[in-house]
């Protein structure tokens, strides 16, 4: 038979019997909308996780930590652990796919940061300035050209420096109204060509204030805002970081023998980075990266789909049977007709064809409504969501700034479902077609 | 069965066909052997179990004998696999049943239709034949209604003009005018000759004298077995 008029008879057996056809593709809607909800779920916490990491670097960062350095954090240790100096970076920097390597050696002593009458607290972090242009730092304004005396501050130091950070966590002024909030606070200062002051304090071991020592620091670049913690970051030339802790300490610091705590390796596109992570792992480093994070994020939502798409599944097998038992009724009744097309010359393949295909139909059916409401429920859903958390902010006093989907639909969603749902009509017609096709054409024409 | 120079198109050697019944077992055909000329105007008469109905089931291939041979144009039946037999049906046979067979839903267009879908003749050809069928057997005003909407003997006639459809060679009537009042079933029968006429094989099975009078040569069947011929 040819496609389209086997398209033309299904329809035409369909429309028959439709109240029962009705009723057996509801229980295909509920199983296919309880899956394009529950994956749609899955799928926008999944969004929404990748998201944050935004915050924790570009994809083609991998942090390096010496194993010694986490060992009070319970890595484990062999007590033979290799040392994060410069020698070991110039083997990564030698690794096929790295751009660039440069420690990141915080200033671990407490440090204020003054800007005329301003002062804040301020994370400092030594960068080697040979790199810093290959680093492929966001620089919104100035240079990405780092030497002694000078800094790169993150988008948000100027802000710390203000005491408008958190905003959000500020009381509101009772006559809330936007502008008039934001006279309230200090406007950050523009600290591009400023000249800051790094304040250190040495306690005696007495615990009395000892020594104390101011370094001035040209900013010479500004960050753009990453959302992380570089953001609250003044970067330093490496040397420098290392004379100040020297001072601090009280005898020179020695990383060939120490190592740094921790170091930068940028890899040339997202690809490398599991390959690069592997070989530093390999060499005996803890690796870490935002590619292999989202990398576990994304596995792991991808069990969870699978998991909610499973649950949802049970209800379409539930309706599955539904079909076979729709189809297995409309056979006894159609008996005679099935005599008469092997009469008229239909071939068994025919019968099973149209049997399968009205099982299908209804699958499809069930599938396209599954499809609508799902994606109805999901659009409820995240409504309703973004009123409750709306709610909540402003019951808080917080301003909410761009809450994300809780549901989320891939485009591939829909269209699994769809093909889903015919799928599991078809199987759900292959018993009641096969009993169809196998019958007896004179048995089937005497039926009664 | 008498001389003649015309090319025979069936013919049956020793056919058996038995049914289980419970624990004893029916001989329903006990040894039929029978020869069919093309042309011919074929009336099988008996009383109701004689095997009759089933001698016509297994010349259209709708069913297999238990024992014996069935040649159709030389090719032997009883050896095809089901789809070859579906494909027997399909282009060489037109059944005509005692109770029509009309599919309800269908209009009498779409019911003449319905067996040039299984042939795979195009939606235009098909449509353009079907109201040809329809006018032949003067049911053209008609082609729209539904079976419930056709007398008796005018849903006879749209079965007639779907045993039509794919120009067959031979017509196996299985009782056609059983449900049918004498007047419409002398119409059903007068339609049949004139098929005949136009030189297709035809076989009726029949007990109505009446009817069996429009075929040319008939025979006598009883206990599975021909006893007469005349």
């Amino acid at each position: 038979m040819a496609f389209l008029d086997l398209l033309r008879l299904v329809r035409a057996n369909l429309a028959r019997m439709k109240g029962r056809v009705a009723m057996t593709a509801i229980g295909v809607v509920i199983g296919t909308a309880a899956i394009v909800v529950l994956i749609s779920l899955a799928s926008g916490l999944r969004q929404s996780a990748v998201r944050d990491l935004s915050s924790i670097g570009p994809l083609t960062d991998i942090s390096v930590f010496s194993r010694r350095v986490l060992a009070p954090f319970g890595a484990p240790t062999g007590g033979q652990e290799p040392v994060l100096n410069d020698r070991t970076l110039d083997k990564f920097r030698r690794l096929p796919g790295v751009v660039a390597v440069t420690p990141r050696e915080p200033l671990d002593v407490p440090v204020t940061l003054r800007l005329n009458r301003l002062s804040g607290w301020v994370q400092v972090v030594g960068i080697e300035p040979k790199e810093v242009d290959r680093l492929g730092f966001p620089i919104a304004r100035g240079t990405a050209r780092l030497g002694n005396g000078q800094v790169i501050v993150g988008a948000r130091v100027a802000e710390n420096l203000a005491g408008v950070i958190w905003p959000g966590l500020m009381p509101r002024p009772a006559s809330g109204q936007n502008s008039a909030s934001h006279r309230t606070q200090p406007s950050p200062p523009d600290l591009l060509g400023q000249t800051l002051l790094l304040e250190i304090l040495r306690y005696t071991e007495e615990g009395e204030q000892g020594a104390e020592r101011t370094v001035r620091l040209r900013v010479v670049g500004v960050l753009e805002k990453t959302g992380g913690s570089d953001d609250y970051t003044v970067f330093m030339a490496l040397s420098d970081v290392l004379d100040l802790k020297g001072w601090y300490l009280g005898r020179p610091v020695n990383p060939n023998r120490d190592g740094y705590s921790q170091a930068l390796v940028k890899v040339s596109s997202p690809r490398e980075v599991q390959r690069v992570e592997w070989e530093i792992t390999r060499q005996g480093f803890y690796a870490y990266s935002a590619a292999s994070v989202l990398r576990q994020i994304n596995s792991f939502f991808l069990v969870l789909q699978g998991i909610l798409g499973g649950i949802g599944a049970i209800a379409l097998i539930v309706a599955a049977f539904g079909i076979a038992n729709t189809m297995l009724m409309s056979i006894y009744e159609r008996t005679r007709e099935i005599g008469l097309m092997k009469a008229l010359g239909a071939t068994n393949r025919d019968v099973m064809l149209v049997f399968l295909a009205e099982a299908g139909s209804i699958g499809l059916l069930g599938g396209i409504g599954g499809v609508l409401v799902g994606v109805v429920l999901s659009g409820l859903i995240n409504v309703g969501a973004r009123t409750y958390l709306m709610a909540q902010a402003a019951q808080s006093g917080a301003v909410s700034e761009g809450i994300s989907s809780l549901a989320h639909i891939p485009v591939w969603l829909p269209v699994f479902a769809l093909l889903f749902a015919s799928g599991v009509g078809v199987l759900s017609g292959l018993y009641p077609a096969t009993r169809a096709a196998a019958l007896n054409p004179i048995a089937a024409l005497r039926y009664e | 069965m008498g001389a003649s120079e015309k090319p025979v198109l069936l013919q049956t050697e020793g056919l058996r066909r038995d049914f289980p019944m419970g624990h004893t077992v029916v001989h329903a055909l006990d040894g039929v052997n029978l020869t069919v000329e093309e042309g011919e105007f074929l009336g099988v008469m008996g009383p109701s179990g004689s095997g009759k109905s089933t001698l016509l089931h297994l010349l259209g291939g709708l069913d297999r004998p238990t024992a014996g041979h069935i040649w159709v144009r030389g090719r032997d039946l009883t050896v095809l696999d089901e789809n070859e037999l579906a494909a027997y049906r399909r282009r060489e046979v037109g059944f005509i049943f005692q109770s029509f067979y009309l599919v309800p839903t269908m209009t009498a267009l779409q019911n003449v239709e319905f067996p040039m879908l299984f042939a795979r003749v195009p939606p235009a050809r098909r449509r353009e034949r079907a109201l040809y069928l329809l006018e032949r057997v003067g049911l053209a005003d008609r082609r729209h209604h539904r079976p419930t909407e056709l007398s008796g003997g005018e849903q006879q006639r749209v079965a007639i003009a779907r045993a039509l459809a794919n120009d067959p060679i031979l017509i196996l009537a299985d009782e056609p005018t059983g449900n049918l009042d004498s007047r419409t079933g002398a119409e059903v029968m007068q339609l049949l000759a004139e098929l005949n006429a136009e030189g297709r094989t035809v076989i009726l099975v029949s007990h109505d004298l009446a009817m069996i009078a429009y075929t040319r040569r008939h025979i006598r069947m009883l206990d599975g077995r021909i006893v007469g011929e005349d």
